[in-house]
This record gives structure tokens, C-alpha cells and sequence, in this order.
């Protein structure tokens, strides 16, 4: 069930849990926390992922800070252990690879080097001190033992020049401090490539840069992509950007809420007419640019219960979204609505379904339903 | 100064205005002239949006109106500001270092960019507050009720943030209280610069909501920085861009966005992505940032400005309008721009193209 033909990566049924102790806790031996009572409950980051991406896709990942986007990137490239579930590389699992290092002609290596990952903040990706070149030629030492010095300098000077880092004789000795926040991010970005991956996971790779560049960021993946069919799993809290980015290759927007997905589909439908409430609330508070409009969605009221999201060491019953949800009724806190195809596309609340009893169920408050002026 | 100076004053009514600031920092590879002898008025009560690309100068300016430039920028010029109406204005660049202390926070306050790192870990929120009292003189009794007063105007619950260390705050409230701090003494004056920079959305939506209905309640003139025009487009009455150290068109909000002259202006109002919009419609401005060392010659956008010719590079290009206008842009060929460059078709009426 390996091999060529699987796709880049298969998500199936990903859990993944941490258990946040103080260090008095954890210094304390297991027999008296119990006496103690001192069962850490586990805050479940994710829960219930499945996900697929194929070759030369891209797919953007939604969500606040907390919303378990991150983790979820990490575990897709092997760099968090699932709690459960799992994560395939070619029809390969991961956590089996990492184990026995080999599985039939897959290595775990191999595994390492398809999957990279562009971080957040480009200062962190490079070497203070050292050259471009000199920082950008490590990597290449490692996964390319047997090609000279030579042969690391040509492949990262026709980075450069692809990347419109020229001329390139004169970014290849400049240190990062040399470069602006947008040509060092477009460095992260060759750093990654150079080793030909299957998958980058770009976190948040251009919220620190202004729009031009970051435009010119997202046009240089999607050019990349196109030359040597890389799949990106591009994760923002930004809707503008997962639009671009996916919109062009026909891509897909999952988006994530406490730990789950709770609308998947093709992003310039789910952007354009999102089922979900959270989706709409995250498109209301994307503010338009005519200052008309603008002012408009400024006084107008807030489509929310609460601008707080929740405390996810203690996560609301039923939907995670019912204390926020301007839609939510009384069933809505009692049972949590699984992510399901709907009309249109998946979708996790009951509000998709025209006979589900959400209808006929009570207000969750008086303030009744709110509207979301999108 | 003649009665008919002072009568155009009275009208007008500026809080700050600012003649021929230029900020020069000397580096090795040469003088960097960081801000490029801006003169502009801010008018009390307004608020006054600033946007451009990254490194244009928009944090300098800020910097600029409390006299906070780091060393070793030098700055020179005036900022002429009027602590109320037909006051006589003192000049910030030009006051004792006490009287600077005073201004800064008592009478004008910049909320910058690094908000999340800017308090102190090792002090709880309420020693931020008592020691900025300390420093202005303020009974720490009466300020800490007045504390309480604006961190709950700003939606937080006083005695938690107040006995809070920073990293007990979520992103958002460690922005709010920032604010509340900053609005403490009730300024006359407050410089947002990007606000909202590594928040999520709906926090960064929050805070907007907020700011919003605080202008309104306090009253102060806003000066709001931003590289994002939706950020700013909803609040500013009027708005002033910056290129290259300088401000290449500013006018009233409607003038500058849905009638922009500039060359500039109009490319940029095409990095906007709009979620019911086809992609195709989104474009970058190309080219190279210009360099503080070496600016280019004549207009300085013209290495980048598709309608540029000979008289672009060689003559320099001011902030000029029409009479009667408060919109003015630095080009010498405004009515080709509006003719020639598209604007982002948001902005256009009935949602037409406008080529
Ligand atoms: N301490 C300094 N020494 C030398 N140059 C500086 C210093 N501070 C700022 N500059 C330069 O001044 C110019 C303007 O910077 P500024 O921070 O004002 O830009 P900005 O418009 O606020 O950009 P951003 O949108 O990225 O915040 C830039 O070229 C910057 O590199
Ligand atoms: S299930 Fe209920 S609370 Fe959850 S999103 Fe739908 S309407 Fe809102
Ligand atoms: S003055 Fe010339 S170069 Fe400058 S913006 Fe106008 S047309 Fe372009
Ligand atoms: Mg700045």
C-alpha cells in the first residue's frame, strides 16, 4: 500500500495532546499525586485531522493563535509525535519510518528531506554571522555529501537568480542583516528548496511583511511550484493570503477552530460564500479597503458573543464555537457537529443540515441570533 | 506674527505642524537621509492615517513628533505643537529634556510597532502604571483609579491586568493595556504605528472596534501608521502616503483613496487582495525600494513609475494642488497617472475597472 502513485502526505484520524504540569507537579512522585488527585488532563491541540495532499498542491491552513494550526504542521512533517493517528509520507508512517529507519526502500532520511519547513521569522532560519552562501551551502553538505563545493555554489546562485536575488555575485557574501525583512524570507524560502522537497510547510511566512512583498513572496512560491512541482501546506491567520496563494493553483482553505477543521473545501467558494459561522465572522473582521465600506463595518455591531476565544485546557461543551457562535442555539452546547460534506462542501455545524433539529432548538440566550454583515 | 496669520490659524486650528523634519543618520557607507524635509499640518481632533511599503519612513516620522529618534539619527527642522486652541506652540525638537519628559506622555504618546516585548517581564502591569506616575508627578492613589477607569473603557478587568506580568496576558491584552497606559494622562496627541502587527484577526479586528469608539469618547488627535490602507481606510479623515522618505500625496480620506493622482498611490491601492475578487486584479509595485544613501535623482519613484520621462529624472517634484483642495500630490503628471494607471477595482464606482 507504498508507494509513487500515494500522495505526498495522508493525514488519518491526528491527535495530538499535551499535558502542561508546573515543575512542582512534575517533580512529585506519581504514587502521591494520585493520592494528591493531581490527574494532569491533557489539552488536545488537535483532534480528528484527516487530511490529504498530493503532488504540486497547495493547501492553506486557517486559524488564531491556539488554534492548533501549528502543531498540525509540525506532526504533517514528522517534527511532532502524533498521540494518535497517523501521518503518511508516500503511504509510508512516519513515527514506523523514524523507529526502523528503513521500510522497504523508504528511508527515513529521505522522508526528512522531502518534508522542509519555512518559519515565521526569517532571522531565526539563518546564521548571524555567516554569509548567505556559507549558511545556504550547510544543508547542502548534509543531503549532498558527494557533490563538490563547486556544485553547492552553482545550484545556489541559480536560486538566487530564479528568486530575482541579483545580481547574484553580490547577494551570495552579504550577511542576513544586509538584507531586507523580504529578500531574507525569500532566502528561508531558497534555503528549503535547495534541497528539493516534496512539501514545504510555510508558517505564517509572510504576516511580517508589507503587501508588495508579500505578493512578491506568495508570486515567487507559486513560480517555484510550477518549475519543480512542490506541494506547500501554507498556514496564516489571514484570509487575504491563503486566497492568493491557493486560489491560483485551484487549491484548497481548511479552516481550523480548538483543534479541529471546521470547513474544508475549495477556497474561492469557502471564501466567497463561507458556511461556517467562524468562517463568516473571519471574513467580516477582514476589513475591505473602500473607506466607505470600511467605516461602515467599523460601527457596525461585532457578529460575536465574545472576542475572547476560550480557554482550551477547558474547552466548551458541544461546538467549541458556541460561547462566540452568532448562530448558536441551545443544541449547539450539547453535542459537538462532526465535520461532514454538506451541499457545498465540509462543514462542522448543524447548520448545514436544512432538517437537523439545530432549527427547531432554542436560542442559546436572548440575545437571540446576531447577523454577519458579509 | 500678523493678525491675518493668526485669524488662518484660529480656523484651522492645527495641534501639530511640522516644517522641513529631516532625519540623517551617518553610516559607513554614507549619510542616510531617513526622512526627507517633510512639512505638514495635523489639525486637532483629526484622525491622520499614514501608509507606504516597509522602510519608507513612516516609524521615523512618529519618532520625529516626540523628538524620539534613536542615536546617532540627527534631526532638524520644527515641530510646532499647540497644547490648545491660539496657544503659543513650543518647538519639540527645540525644548529642555524636562519639558520633553513632560510632553512625551503627558501631552503626546507613540504606541509603537515592538508593543508586544514593550513592558518590563520582571514587573507586574500595576508597577507600570505607579512608575510612570512616579515619573510625572502623579498621586499613585488618584492614578490608579483613573488606571482602572481607562483599562475598563478599553474592555479588560482592571485588577487582573493590573496584577499581571506580561507573560500572564494573551497578545491582545498586552496591546490594550499598552494603549491604556498611553492613555493615562489623557493626551492630546497619540501615534499608533501598526497597532495591530502580529495580532489575529479578530484581536487585530477588536482592537480596531475599540480605537474606533475611544477617538470618539477622548477626543485626541490620532496619527495612525500602517502599511495596510484597510487598516487605516475605515478611520482616517485624511491620509497622507509616503515614499522615499517623504510624503508623495495626501488630501482628505475620499480624495487620496478613490481618486488617487499619484503614480504611486494607484499601484499600491493594486497589492490589495479582496476576497471577492478575481486574483488577477492584484499586482505589486515593482522594483527596488529606494536607498536612504542614494536617493534616486528627480522624482524619486521614477526608476519604478511606468509613466516616468526625462523631466521625471533630472527636475525635483513637490507636493503641489489645486487651490482650494486640501489634495495634494508630488507628481508631475497627475492627470496622465489618473488617465493611464488603474486603481484597485474596489474603489471604483459600480465596481468597474477603471482603465
Ligand atoms: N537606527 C537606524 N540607523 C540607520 N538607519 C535606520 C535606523 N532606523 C531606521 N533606519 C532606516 O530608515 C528608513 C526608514 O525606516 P522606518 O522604520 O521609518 O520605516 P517604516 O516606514 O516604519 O517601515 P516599516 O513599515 O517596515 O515599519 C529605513 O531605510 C531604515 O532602514
Ligand atoms: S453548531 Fe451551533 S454553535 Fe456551532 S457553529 Fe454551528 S450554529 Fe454555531
Ligand atoms: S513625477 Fe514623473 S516619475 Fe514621479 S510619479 Fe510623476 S510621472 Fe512618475
Ligand atoms: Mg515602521
Amino acid at each position: 500500500m507504498s508507494g509513487e502513485d500515494e500522495p505526498i502526505l495522508t493525514i488519518e484520524d491526528l491527535e495530538v495532546h499535551f499535558t502542561e504540569e508546573t515543575a512542582v507537579q512534575q517533580a512529585t512522585p506519581q504514587a502521591i499525586r494520585e493520592y494528591l488527585g493531581w490527574v494532569p488532563q491533557p489539552t488536545k491541540a488537535v483532534n480528528g485531522i484527516n487530511l490529504e495532499i498530493e503532488e504540486n498542491e497547495i493547501l492553506a491552513l486557517i486559524g488564531e493563535s491556539g488554534s492548533g494550526k501549528t502543531t498540525l504542521g509540525k506532526a504533517a512533517i514528522g517534527l511532532q509525535e502524533p498521540t494518535k493517528g497517523s501521518v503518511k509520507y508516500k503511504g509510508y508512517d512516519l513515527q514506523e519510518l523514524h523507529k526502523k529507519n528503513v521500510i522497504d526502500d523508504m528511508e527515513w532520511a529521505e522522508a526528512r528531506q522531502g518534508l522542509q519547513v519555512v518559519h515565521q521569522d526569517p532571522g531565526a532560519a539563518l546564521h548571524p554571522y555567516k554569509t548567505l552562501m556559507a549558511s545556504l551551502q550547510e544543508p547542502l553538505k548534509i543531503w549532498y555529501p558527494e557533490l563538490s563545493k563547486a556544485d553547492y555554489r552553482e545550484r545556489i546562485l541559480a536560486m538566487f537568480q530564479e528568486c530575482g536575488l541579483t545580481p547574484v555575485e553580490e547577494y551570495e557574501d552579504r550577511y542576513p542583516h544586509e538584507l531586507s525583512g523580504g529578500e531574507q524570507q525569500r532566502v528561508t524560502l531558497i534555503r528549503a528548496m535547495l534541497l528539493e522537497p516534496d512539501l514545504i510547510l510555510m508558517d505564517e511566512p509572510v504576516s511580517a511583511l508589507d503587501p508588495s512583498l508579500s505578493i512578491d513572496l506568495m508570486d515567487l512560491m507559486l513560480e517555484l511550484q510550477d518549475i519543480f512541482e512542490t506541494s506547500f501546506l501554507f498556514i496564516s491567520h489571514n484570509l487575504e493570503h491563503a486566497r492568493y496563494i491557493t486560489s491560483q493553483v485551484g487549491g484548497d482553505v481548511a479552516v481550523m477552530y480548538m483543534g479541529r477543521i471546521v470547513e474544508y473545501g475549495d477556497v474561492d467558494e469557502v471564501l466567497e460564500d463561507p458556511q461556517h459561522p467562524y468562517t463568516q465572522v473571519l471574513k467580516w473582521a477582514t476589513m475591505p479597503m473602500h473607506p466607505h465600506e470600511a467605516r461602515e463595518r467599523l460601527e457596525a455591531d461585532t457578529p460575536l458573543r465574545s472576542f475572547e476565544s476560550p480557554n482550551p485546557d477547558n474547552p466548551p461543551s458541544g461546538c467549541k464555537f458556541h460561547p462566540r457562535c452568532p448562530k448558536a442555539r441551545e443544541i449547539c452546547a450539547e453535542e459537538r457537529p462532526e465535520l461532514e460534506e454538506g451541499d457545498q462542501w465540509e462543514v462542522a455545524c448543524y447548520r448545514r443540515d436544512q432538517n437537523h433539529p439545530y432549527w427547531d432548538s432554542e436560542w442559546l440566550d436572548e440575545e437571540g441570533e446576531m447577523d454577519i454583515p458579509v | 506674527m500678523s493678525a491675518e496669520a493668526t485669524e488662518v490659524r484660529a480656523e484651522t486650528d492645527n495641534v501639530l505642524e511640522i516644517r522641513d523634519a529631516r532625519v540623517t543618520f551617518d553610516m559607513a557607507r554614507g549619510r542616510a537621509r531617513v526622512l526627507n524635509d517633510i512639512s505638514v499640518d495635523i489639525k486637532r481632533g483629526e484622525t491622520f492615517g499614514i501608509i507606504g511599503e516597509s522602510g519608507c519612513g513612516k516609524s521615523t516620522f512618529g519618532s520625529v513628533l516626540m523628538d524620539a529618534v534613536e542615536d546617532p539619527g540627527i534631526t532638524t527642522g520644527e515641530v510646532l505643537y499647540y497644547p490648545e486652541e491660539g496657544a503659543e506652540p513650543v518647538d519639540i525638537l527645540d525644548v529642555t529634556d524636562r519639558q520633553l519628559r513632560q510632553i512625551r506622555w503627558e501631552e503626546i504618546v507613540m504606541v509603537s510597532q515592538a508593543a508586544q516585548n514593550a513592558f518590563n517581564p520582571t514587573i507586574t502591569v500595576r508597577r507600570h502604571f505607579t512608575d510612570t506616575f512616579d515619573a510625572h508627578n502623579v498621586d499613585r492613589r488618584e492614578g490608579l483609579e483613573r488606571a482602572r477607569e481607562v483599562l475598563e473603557d478599553l474592555r479588560l478587568e482592571p485588577e487582573r491586568i493590573l496584577s499581571s506580568y506580561q507573560h500572564e496576558l494573551s497578545g491582545g491584552e498586552k496591546q490594550r493595556a499598552l494603549l491604556a497606559l498611553g492613555l493615562i494622562f489623557d493626551p492630546e496627541v497619540v501615534v499608533l504605528d501598526e497597532p495591530t502587527a502580529g495580532l489575529d484577526l479578530l484581536v487585530q479586528r477588536e482592537i480596531l472596534s475599540l480605537l474606533y469608539e475611544l477617538k470618539e469618547e477622548y477626543g485626541f488627535t490620532l496619527l495612525f501608521i500602517s502599511h495596510d490602507i484597510p487598516m487605516v481606510a475605515g478611520f482616517a479623515d485624511r491620509l497622507a502616503v509616503f515614499y522615499s522618505f517623504n510624503i508623495i500625496e495626501i488630501g482628505d480620506i475620499d480624495d487620496v483613496l478613490l481618486n488617487p493622482e499619484h503614480p504611486y498611490t494607484r499601484l499600491l491601492t493594486l497589492t490589495h487582495i479582496d476576497l471577492d475578487m478575481a486574483m488577477e486584479d492584484v499586482n505589486t509595485v515593482e522594483g527596488e525600494t529606494p536607498d536612504p544613501i542614494n536617493v534616486p535623482s528627480g522624482c524619486p519613484f521614477h526608476p519604478r513609475c511606468p509613466i516616468a520621462d526625462d523631466r521625471c529624472v533630472v527636475e525635483e517634484v513637490e507636493l503641489r494642488g489645486e487651490e482650494g483642495t486640501n489634495h495634494k500630490v508630488a507628481c508631475f503628471y497627475p492627470d496622465v497617472a489618473t488617465d493611464r494607471i488603474p486603481i484597485h477595482p474596489s474603489l471604483v464606482e459600480g465596481g468597474e475597472e477603471n482603465v
